[in-house]
């Protein structure tokens, strides 16, 4: 693995691959956060999900291919650690081998319940099932981000956010100190998401 | 568009009228050196004839095979004349034909003399034959003086008809030339207004968009192209006044959205209120967050809506600018 592969180290913002594009090097994020996201028509920001550390950050789009296809914009939020790993040479010597694909196969699958999480943000959750799910699963990074970052990551109005955020607090699901939201009922708050 | 047809016609007509002219005129030429050629042959024949004629006086036994044969080719060349100089029409020439041909006779009547008193032998035919030759002698000068007139006659006739062609051509060429000028005239309008138009129409396909679209102004032009000019400048207010009551509408819609948000708030306030002095009412929770959607919504709406009028008010920026 050693020969095939190289280690880099990124400054955050920097940009790994840009959507629509080919690759040859298999990219796994050691330590460091990265985000994917999409560019519409009027060139907005349409975000799609976080990828933490320890978690593949290339795209699988065709086994059978020697290329790999970038579906959508990925850029690193945190200085981050990359291995770089030529995707020919890994298929040749390892996935043909049978060695690694379940853990291949296991990348493969959280990225599809990211995917999943995108789905139920969009089309099927309304703005106070998006805030609480956010709130409920990735808590830290609620915390870390803007007002305004949030409600752009949650396609929102900041008005709304606001409206919610008040009305979790109300309910007594949710407390907000000092901008800082801190959890008083996990079960009702994963109840406004999960019905 | 009338006029440019006709004058287009008037031009093809002047062009094929030219063309014959020219072809006329080369038919001429070669005819003209056909006539010639005839004629500086006729004269060589008379002096060889009397070329023969002198050497036959000076050696009675010898042949009169060269006489007889440059005799026959003079006749020939007088037979075929005739044909070619009918298509000149001038009495001079006419009568300085018939004044060669009588010559000719005479010419002829005298070598034939000859030929008769050459075979007798006589105490007198000495001197009847140098009578004779004598004579032939002045007829062949007669004869070449009249040639010689003749082409000086048909080449001031041939000069004459040259001149009356090349006016003929001066005059149509400028006529040619005027016709193309004031075409062009006419056409540089148009053209000009199809480029413009063709600009205006390449913009909005390949940009996909009407923005920039502006009315055509055009100067001195034909009627059909102030028409044309019209219907196009007519269809480009059309639609810049339907972008703008677009607008119009949607900035009422917007106005009519932020009412509604406002009466969305004060019932969300209410129910806010109703939920602190209470316990958490579950259906109440419900239709709050109900609320909060639909208040969403109309927000995201109105913003949209907003950003279409701004597109579209970029969209008519140039009558906008225009108004200002």
């Amino acid at each position: 693995m050693a020969s095939i592969s190289t280690l880099c180290n990124y400054n955050k913002e920097y940009v790994l691959y840009y959507e629509q594009k080919h690759s040859q090097n298999l990219l796994f994020l050691i330590s460091g956060l990265a985000k994917a996201y999409k560019i519409d028509k009027h060139d907005n920001e349409i975000f799609l999900y976080y990828i933490h550390n320890n978690s593949l950050l290339s795209e699988i789009e065709d086994i059978s291919s020697d290329n790999l296809y970038s579906f959508s914009n990925i850029e690193l939020i945190e200085d981050s650690q990359i291995l770089s790993v030529n995707y020919q040479q890994f298929k040749k010597y390892f996935l043909n081998q049978n060695l690694l694909s379940i853990e291949l196969i296991n990348e493969i699958v959280q990225r599809s319940q990211k995917l999943q999480f995108l789905v139920n943000r969009e089309f099927i959750f309304d703005s106070v099932a998006k805030v609480a799910m956010m709130i409920a699963t990735d808590l830290d990074m609620f915390n870390r981000l803007k007002r305004n970052e949030i409600s752009l990551q949650l396609h929102i109005q900041p008005a709304t956010l606001s409206r919610v955020l008040n009305r979790l607090k109300r309910n007594k699901i949710i407390d907000i100190m000092q901008g800082k939201v801190t959890i008083i009922d996990m079960p009702s708050l994963k109840k406004v998401y999960e019905g | 568009m009338t006029k440019i047809k006709t004058v287009g016609a008037l031009i093809f007509a002047l062009s094929i009228i030219l063309a014959l002219l020219f072809n006329y005129i080369s038919k001429q030429n070669r005819v003209n050196s056909e006539l010639l050629n005839t004629i500086n042959m006729q004269k060589a024949f008379t002096q060889e004839v009397s070329k023969n004629v002198f050497y036959i006086y000076k050696n009675p036994n010898s042949s009169h095979k060269e006489l007889d044969k440059y005799m026959k080719k003079f006749a020939q060349e007088m037979n075929t004349r005739e044909n070619k100089f009918q298509i000149i029409s001038s009495k001079e020439i006419e009568k300085q034909n018939k004044t060669i041909t009588k010559e000719w006779n005479k010419f002829y009547l005298s070598v034939q003399y000859f030929r008769d008193q050459s075979k007798v032998t006589s105490t007198y035919s000495t001197l009847v034959l140098q009578k004779t030759v004598n004579n032939i002698y002045n007829k062949n000068l007669m004869l070449v003086v009249n040639l010689n007139k003749l082409i000086e006659l048909h080449q001031v006739y041939f000069e004459n008809q040259l001149q009356n062609y090349r006016t003929i051509q001066y005059a149509l060429f400028i006529l040619l030339f005027l016709l193309l000028i004031y075409l062009f005239t006419q056409l540089k309008v148009t053209i000009s207004f199809i480029q413009k138009f063709l600009y205006t129409s390449q913009n909005i396909i390949t940009k996909s968009t009407i923005k920039e679209l502006e009315p055509i102004e055009v100067q001195n032009s034909t009627s059909d192209i102030l028409e044309a000019t019209n219907n196009f400048n007519f269809l480009v207010q059309k639609i810049n006044s339907s972008i703008d009551n677009s607008a119009t509408s949607i900035e009422h819609s917007v106005k009519s959205l932020e009412l509604v948000e406002d009466n969305i708030e004060d019932l969300l306030d209410l129910v806010a209120i109703m939920e602190e002095n209470s316990e958490v009412d579950r259906e109440l929770t419900k239709r709050e967050d109900t609320l909060i959607q639909s208040l969403e919504e109309l927000t995201t709406s109105a913003q949209n809506l907003k950003a279409l009028k701004e597109a579209l008010h970029n969209l008519t920026s140039h009558s906008n600018l225009k108004k200002h």
